[in-house]
């Protein structure tokens, strides 16, 4: 069943833009949220009386509840929302960098928190709803590179599975989406050149969250990964991976 | 007080919308949920059949939690009660004593709130009107920040009923009970092979007049008067069903005035006997059912207890739910006399054109009150319960477009409390002068138009 009136977290670029056309495209009502909103107003122009853009910063948790309220009055109802809102520290070598760890923590982990905390409320007292996290591999091993990064996404698998056992029974479909390597706007300093792209991962990334669960973007993504997850410590930590 | 997010529905439970449920416990509460500045809706037991006591994506004061009895004078049969408290605290209160609520609705579960905003009535309509000739005085907290308390005498008292919680909370009622002396009622039931016949047999028994004046001695043995019709039957047999003449017991049963002789028990298999019915709620089940219940239940005299004569609905728990998703709606109009044993005929044959099956109709005789947002008139109304899907839903609603059609083309009138259907021009068109009246006292006791609701808002009542 097509979703009917979306709020995507976080698009402005690259997975949660494209995330907002391919809806449009499909007649979806989007909510687009994100700091920019220049960004965000030539989507809405690209699709009149389908994309409505919000000026958010996920770091401003204090106004969630209300804004959420409010967007699923302006929008008469809610059937999907996508908490795709992430940052990454660009150092090229291990560093101890507390203002970029603790802007990561916020965005991608208290901030999902605020917003799905909203979503699986209000999913689960309606009898359903499509809840979705964008996590990635990242999230699948401690790595040596950027550790916060890992975690935080770490953090939002757990969460979101702990929302997938709590609101099953309800109806509600919580899904957990893993990029791998992708050509976005956050990664442009890992030179991604041969990576998906956004419009790819997002394609991609609809389809699956038709069904609840954790979900990689391809099938190479998950062998890799999963390997990477389970290599023996003793090895991993020699490898620069 | 925090609002926490609830998906809720009417009883049809046709569309379940999101609303952030507040639940106030004292007068004082209810006030600071209106100094909020935000609209919101009020909602008692949510027994209305549509969107009356929702509130899509907003507010909703529930009121369920103010539910006390305040006082009770066993002598002379005056309850007061919360707002909250329900028509099942009334007569569990009452009976032992004797006394017994003079209006009662076909469940027991509405509020007093919601029963006094929208006017209930009971199987004895002819004789004892509506619930606003029984209520001596009620408090009202407005969202201008007062709380009135209103007796018969007050100018604005009339309004009041049948606003449909557009113009303020009842936080507290007292009402007049009736005294009896047993808890059974005397039933008499009859056959009708027809609609003449139904017609027929209110002619016989009605013996109230359209002032509720008894036009003989013994019109209290026929207090009470209704109808069932099976609406799958056509041709000659359109209208059959079945015909019940009550009255209280006056056989002094003290026994049977205990709470716990008016029920059957049944615990955790009544609970679930509505998964029983859900796969019988298909046109074919149906019209066998009808078909059955018409032709084949017994007739003659029997002497159920009145909770069990009075509270059909509740027979057997959450049973709306057998209708599964999509739910359905009540179709209910009221039509003066003279039109309308034609005015129903004409809607079975509607709903047959249309494609709608009615898997329920109920026929009642009312009479005139002096509440200028009544729906009662000196005539009967028909109950008609209509399934529906999001699929049908366009169907059904075109359907009840066209019979409001008629029945506005009849003078007749709609009840708010089981509405989905009405158009703001219907609403107008019956409520008349009325909702004038209405417009001028909300403009007064809620200048800023706090007070809202679905049903509200698709009437355009206040646009």
């Amino acid at each position: 069943m097509p979703f009917t009136r979306a709020i995507i977290v976080g698009a402005s670029s690259g997975i949660g833009r494209e995330m907002v056309r391919q809806l449009a495209a499909k007649g979806t009502k989007v909510a687009a949220l994100s700091r920019r909103t220049d960004r965000l107003d030539e989507l809405a122009a690209e699709f009149p009386g389908l994309v409505f853009p919000y000026a958010h910063d996920v770091n401003d948790v204090d106004v969630v509840p209300e804004l959420f309220a409010r967007i699923c009055k302006e929008l008469d109802g809610l059937d999907l929302l996508v908490y795709n809102a992430g940052v990454m520290t660009t150092h090229k070598a291990p560093v101890n960098d507390w203002a970029g760890d603790l802007a990561m923590i916020e965005t991608n982990a208290s901030g999902a928190v605020r917003w799905c905390n909203e979503a699986a409320e209000r999913f689960g007292a309606m009898g359903g709803g499509t809840l979705v996290g964008i996590g990635s591999v990242a999230g699948d091993r401690g790595r040596y590179l950027n550790p916060v990064y890992n975690a935080s996404k770490a953090f939002l698998h757990t969460y979101l599975e702990s929302l997938r056992n709590r609101h099953a029974r309800q109806g509600v479909r919580v899904v957990t989406i893993k990029p791998g390597p992708m050509q976005t706007e956050m990664t442009t300093h890992l030179d991604f050149k041969k990576a998906m792209t956004a419009e790819t991962g997002a394609r991609i990334a609809l389809a699956k969250m038709e069904s609840g669960g954790e979900h990689y973007l391809s099938p190479i993504h998950w062998a890799i990964f999963k390997g990477i997850q389970f290599t023996p410590s003793f090895l991993f930590r020699r490898l620069k991976i | 007080m925090k609002a926490r997010v609830e998906g809720l529905s009417g009883f049809g439970r046709r569309e379940i919308v999101a609303g952030y449920v507040l639940r106030p416990r004292t007068a004082e509460e209810v006030a600071e949920a209106f100094a909020s500045g935000h609209r919101v809706a009020l909602r008692g037991a949510g027994r209305s059949y549509g969107d009356a006591a929702t509130h899509r994506e907003g507010r909703v004061l529930d009121l369920s939690a103010m539910n006390r009895v305040l006082s009770f004078d066993g002598r002379h049969g005056i309850i007061e009660v919360e707002g909250g408290a329900t028509i099942e605290t009334l007569w569990r209160t009452g009976l032992p004593h004797g006394w017994w609520p003079s209006i009662v609705t076909g469940t027991m579960r509405p509020t007093l709130g919601g029963a006094i905003g929208m006017n209930v009535h009971g199987k004895n309509a002819r004789k004892t009107g509506t619930l606003g000739e029984h209520v001596l005085e009620f408090d009202l907290v407005t969202p201008d920040g007062e709380l009135r308390t209103l007796r018969p005498t007050d100018p604005e008292f009339d309004l009041v009923f049948g606003s449909a919680g557009t113009l303020g909370v009842v936080t507290r009622a007292v009402v007049q009970l009736r005294p009896v002396v047993s808890g059974l009622a005397d039933v008499e039931t009859f056959r009708a092979r027809n609609w003449a016949e139904h017609f027929e047999l209110f002619d016989r028994w009605v013996r109230y007049g359209p002032d509720g004046e008894p036009l003989t001695e013994d019109a209290d043995r026929c207090e009470f008067v209704i109808s069932s019709i099976d609406f799958f039957a056509d041709g000659a047999d359109a209208g059959r069903g079945l015909f019940s003449r009550a009255g209280h017991s006056r056989t002094p049963d003290s026994a049977s005035l205990r709470a716990e002789a008016q029920l059957l028990g049944g615990g955790a298999a009544r609970a679930h006997a509505w998964r029983v019915l859900r796969p019988l709620t298909k046109p074919g089940p149906m019209r066998f059912l009808n078909g059955a219940r018409a032709q084949l239940s017994p007739v003659g005299m029997s002497h159920p207890t009145l909770a069990k004569f009075s509270f059909q609905l509740d027979a057997i728990p959450e049973w709306e739910k057998a209708y599964g998703v999509g739910g359905f709606v009540q179709y209910q109009s009221i039509v003066p006399k003279e039109s309308a044993e034609k005015v129903f005929r004409r809607q079975g044959e509607m709903c047959r054109e249309a494609g709608v099956p009615a898997y329920l109709g109920v026929l009642k005789i009312h009479r005139p009150d002096r509440f200028p947002l009544t729906y009662s008139d000196d005539g009967f109304s028909l109950a008609l319960d209509l399934p529906t899907t999001a699929e049908t839903w366009p169907v059904v609603q075109r359907l009840c477009w066209a019979m409001n059609n008629l029945v506005l083309e009849h003078g007749g009138r709609f009840y708010l409390a089981k509405d989905s259907t009405l158009r703001p021009e219907d609403a107008r068109a019956y409520l008349g002068s009325g909702l004038q009246d209405l417009k001028a006292l909300k403009a007064r006791w809620d200048p800023q138009g706090l007070l809202t609701s679905d049903l509200a808002a698709r009437l355009q009542l206040f646009d």
